[in-house]
């Protein structure tokens, strides 16, 4: 950018134009911290922002469709948790949250996992359509700094339209307060409204808390390679049948739009 | 929780099994043939050119005396004693000898890595180890520090039963008698480890009602077909539970145990020894097919060969189906004396039938070897079940299935697809591992096998999938792929690695190369001018990974150890399916994606 803008977490001066029209614009090249605040904002045209009293640009929170998005939920353990959905500019909290993961929890999520997450893993992970690929994140928000202690996302099939493999991940520290089942019942309704009927998930069979978490409701299980089960779960039709609503069209003209404009990377 | 129902049925059970009398041991019959029959020969040993049979009167005089060594060794009731050798005459009766001494065996494959040696030595607590060779007593001496119960090492090689031997004699009978009047039907027999997919083997308890129950459950198979003089000739590792079984089933029989010298030799002393039964593993018979076609078709016969296997296939589904054609019948006894009796000889001309264990056998090989007159009883079952679950029996016999519930026994399915099993032959738990133990058995004794099958209508199991991330090696080695996979990444050069060998002689590995840390290598080794390709395919590339393969070979035994390895041209991708979406590697995709590699890993 040039604009002599400097990274508010590791001063570098390297701020790539980036993020989605749902957050954050700028990304530091160096650390992969969102630099947020201030400088000319994504056009929003002429949307009203629930966040700012401004109408036609909205040059500091964006947030306001995220926040359209969300929900806010209770745990087990009665702290209040938001779950929103992921933006580009998360791939620093995801990339740290991925170091924190115990070995057992990483296996689980990746199989076979890296070391640590590369820049091509992040930009899988995080460059999202909101359609095909949806993601959301739990965050504890009675934290000084808010944090995300829970990952899920959905992937639809390339061959397949009708189905989306699905990953969760829950920070070991906040596994078994029903996190993962916020987060999935999310995903389902995300997806049920973007055309998904059904739901397949590769899991670990000594996972128990996702095994638990996904015969919960009506499933078929297959045993996959050693090791693995393919648990095939059908999303319930009456959610799909419920038409798109005004603010699902409006994040997805957004994001088709933005993956229209030149990328840096 | 629902799911889609698999199988027909979801509960099977044999026939009922009458109880074990409360004082039943191991060695009751060793003593019997003793008593009844001093000169039956109940175990044969290679010298020179051929065998010598041991009496029975000689083997009970024999493991008695090492008992009494070992009580005057200090060995008490209840003690661990550890036995690392590979299948010979001495592992059978030092073994026996232990249990005579009221203690319990703890084998160690002799191809166990030093950390595996030294855990089960610690974790089990034995109190004195027996070794086979000068080697292995190197490291026993490298290790057995941290296993500080372990008193002293007794070398075969060196004399350790002439020692033991010589020990005993200030023991009187009576001491001994006493001792084997001590053991009970429920007393703790053996502790056999086993390597899960994570953390440290664990130790298996076998009483001995669990083994001599599992003994007459695989007997009451076999018994229409057996004779009274019968030879098998012993060469699995013994540390192995099946192998152990079987031979204990030969005991019970009073068939006579031949020991093999080693896999070298086997092809010779099958000849020797010419057996009438054998325990095998699948690749044994696959080796042996395979070896025939291989030369049928180098003599030109290759189309006679084809057609041979052909009609022993069909004769053996039409035998038993119980509707033979004629003309099969007719091509089968033509084919008999041109091709099954040559097959027949590369086992000594005598082979009836054989037990089959530790991985699946094709359907077309059971019939196959069927037609040809050898009859392969498949079986199912683990070290925790002593092992035999469930088997196919010379009345009951369904290739393809690996048989009904033996007697006593009861598999049920769970909603998850799991096999879960009770009986007798269900072993107590995991030595010093409540929690372990907890995870498997319930407390009304089902355990949990942690395979998937499904049941058919007539009662027979079919193993569909595994629970575990377990590799399971043609040998029926069983690998866990993950802290190999672990360890290999955790080179900075290798960005995966995918560990192969299911159904397959060996552990194999493949590596993708990171790019960036292949740049930094090659700047380091002078390599710069070379392109990614040039360096993927350059010889010190292979030697420095080689380097990380052995470093991750170190926490596993030589039969677990990865033994070729490939470099993969690219990382792994979504878009070929080996990794899903979501980024999961698929290990069953990527065999098949990489199918080239790794044929030619196993060339």
């Amino acid at each position: 950018m040039g604009d002599g803008r400097r990274c508010r977490a590791c001063g570098s001066g390297d701020l790539q134009p980036s993020g989605t029209p749902l957050g954050r614009r700028a990304v530091c090249a160096r650390c992969g911290r969102c630099w947020e605040e201030g400088g000319a904002g994504v056009e929003v045209d002429s949307l009203a922002c629930p966040g700012c009293p401004r109408r036609g640009r909205c040059e500091s929170c964006p947030t306001w469709l995220v926040e359209a998005m969300s929900r806010r939920d209770v745990l087990s353990d009665g702290r209040p948790v938001l779950v929103r959905p992921l933006l580009y500019g998360d791939r620093f909290e995801l990339a740290a949250g991925f170091a924190e993961l115990s070995p057992r929890s990483r296996r689980h999520r990746f199989f076979n996992p890296p070391e640590e997450l590369d820049d091509e893993e992040l930009e899988h992970l995080t460059n999202l359509d909101y359609r095909d690929h949806y993601a959301c994140v739990a965050v504890l928000e009675d934290r000084p700094v808010p944090t995300g202690v829970g990952f899920a996302r959905y992937i639809r099939e390339a061959g397949n339209p009708d189905v989306a493999e699905v990953a969760v991940t829950v920070a070991d520290a906040y596994q078994r307060r029903g996190i993962g089942t916020l987060l999935t019942r999310t995903l389902g309704e995300v997806a049920a409204r973007n055309g998904i009927h059904r739901f397949v998930n590769y899991v670990h069979w000594d996972n128990a808390a996702a095994i638990e978490l996904l015969t919960d409701e009506p499933c078929r299980i297959t045993p996959a390679e050693p090791g693995v089960a393919r648990i095939e779960v059908e999303l319930p039709p009456r959610v799909a049948e419920v038409p798109d609503s005004y603010l699902h069209r409006l994040i997805r003209a957004h994001a088709a739009r933005w993956h229209q404009r030149p990328r840096s990377r | 929780m629902t799911s889609t129902p698999a199988a027909t049925r979801r509960v099977a059970s044999g026939p009922d099994l009458a109880p074990l009398d409360a004082h039943a041991h191991l060695l009751e019959p060793v003593m019997r043939w003793a008593e009844q029959e001093p000169t039956r020969p109940v175990a044969a040993y290679r010298e020179g050119d051929g065998f010598v049979d041991v009496s029975a009167q000689a083997f009970h005089e024999r493991v008695r005396a090492l008992a009494k060594g070992l009580v005057a060794s200090g060995v008490a009731p209840g003690d661990r004693v550890a036995l690392l050798s590979h299948t010979r005459l001495e592992w059978l009766l030092v073994d026996y000898a232990i249990l005579a001494a009221g203690a319990v065996t703890v084998p160690i494959y002799e191809t166990s890595s030093a950390e595996q040696i030294q855990w089960i030595l610690g974790d089990s607590g034995a109190c004195i180890a027996v070794v086979e060779t000068p080697a292995m007593r190197s490291t026993y001496d490298e290790v057995h520090a941290e296993a500080s119960a372990c008193r002293e090492a007794l070398v075969i090689d060196e004399g350790a039963l002439d020692e033991l031997a010589a020990r005993g004699h200030e023991v009187d009978d009576a001491t001994l008698d006493e001792r084997i009047a001590g053991l009970t039907a429920d007393g703790l027999a053996t502790i056999v480890y086993t390597s899960g997919t994570t953390g440290r083997p664990k130790g298996c308890m076998q009483t001995h009602r669990n083994l001599r129950t599992n003994v007459a459950q695989n007997l009451d198979a076999v018994r229409s077909m057996l004779h009274d003089d019968e030879v098998t000739l012993l060469f699995l590792p013994l540390a192995h539970t099946l192998t152990k079984c079987i031979a204990l089933v030969c005991v019970e029989w009073g068939a006579k145990l031949a020991f093999a010298t080693d896999f070298g030799h086997f092809p010779e002393e099958l000849a020797l020894v010419r057996p009438t039964l054998l325990v095998a593993v699948p690749r044994v018979f696959e080796k042996v097919f395979t070896a025939a076609q291989r030369k049928a078709a180098a003599d030109g016969h290759g189309k006679i060969f084809d057609r041979a296997e052909q009609v022993a296939i069909r004769w053996s589904e039409g035998h038993t189906a119980g509707r033979l054609q004629p003309i099969i019948s007719a091509q089968h006894a033509v084919f008999g004396s041109l091709v099954y009796r040559k097959l027949h000889a590369a086992f000594g001309g005598r082979l009836r039938f054989a037990f089959s264990g530790g991985g699946p056998l094709g359907e077309r090989l059971t019939h196959f070897f069927n037609g040809i007159g050898i009859r392969i009883f498949e079986g199912y079952g683990l070290t925790e079940t002593s092992p035999t679950l469930t088997v196919n029996r010379a009345d009951a016999w369904r290739p393809g299935t690996v048989g009904r519930p033996v007697a006593g026994t009861s598999i049920r399915i769970a909603d998850d697809g799991e096999i879960l099993a009770s009986g007798p032959q269900v072993f107590s738990g995991y030595w010093n591992a409540e929690a372990a133990t907890a995870e498997v058995l319930e407390a009304d004794g089902w355990f949990h096998t942690g395979d998937i099958g499904e049941l058919d209508a007539d009662g027979y199991l079919r193993i569909t999938g595994r629970k575990k991330e377990l590799i399971v090696t043609a040998a029926g080695k069983n690998v866990a792929p993950a802290p190999l996979e672990d360890r290999l990444r955790a080179d900075p050069l290798i960005s995966q690695a995918v560990v192969v060998g299911d159904q397959r002689p060996f552990v194999a590995a493949m590596l993708a190369v990171d790019h960036e840390a292949l740049r930094e290598w090659a700047a380091d080794q002078g390599l710069d001018d070379q392109s990614n390709a040039e360096l993927l395919a350059h010889d010190r590339l292979r030697e420095r990974l080689q380097g990380a393969v052995d470093e991750a070979n170190r926490s596993v035994s030589k039969a677990e150890s990865i033994r070729a390895f490939a470099i993969l041209p690219r990382d792994l991708s979504v878009e070929s399916g080996e990794l899903t979406p979501t980024l999961k590697v698929r290990r069953a995709i990527v065999v098949k994606s990489y199918s080239a590699v790794v044929e030619e890993l196993y060339g």
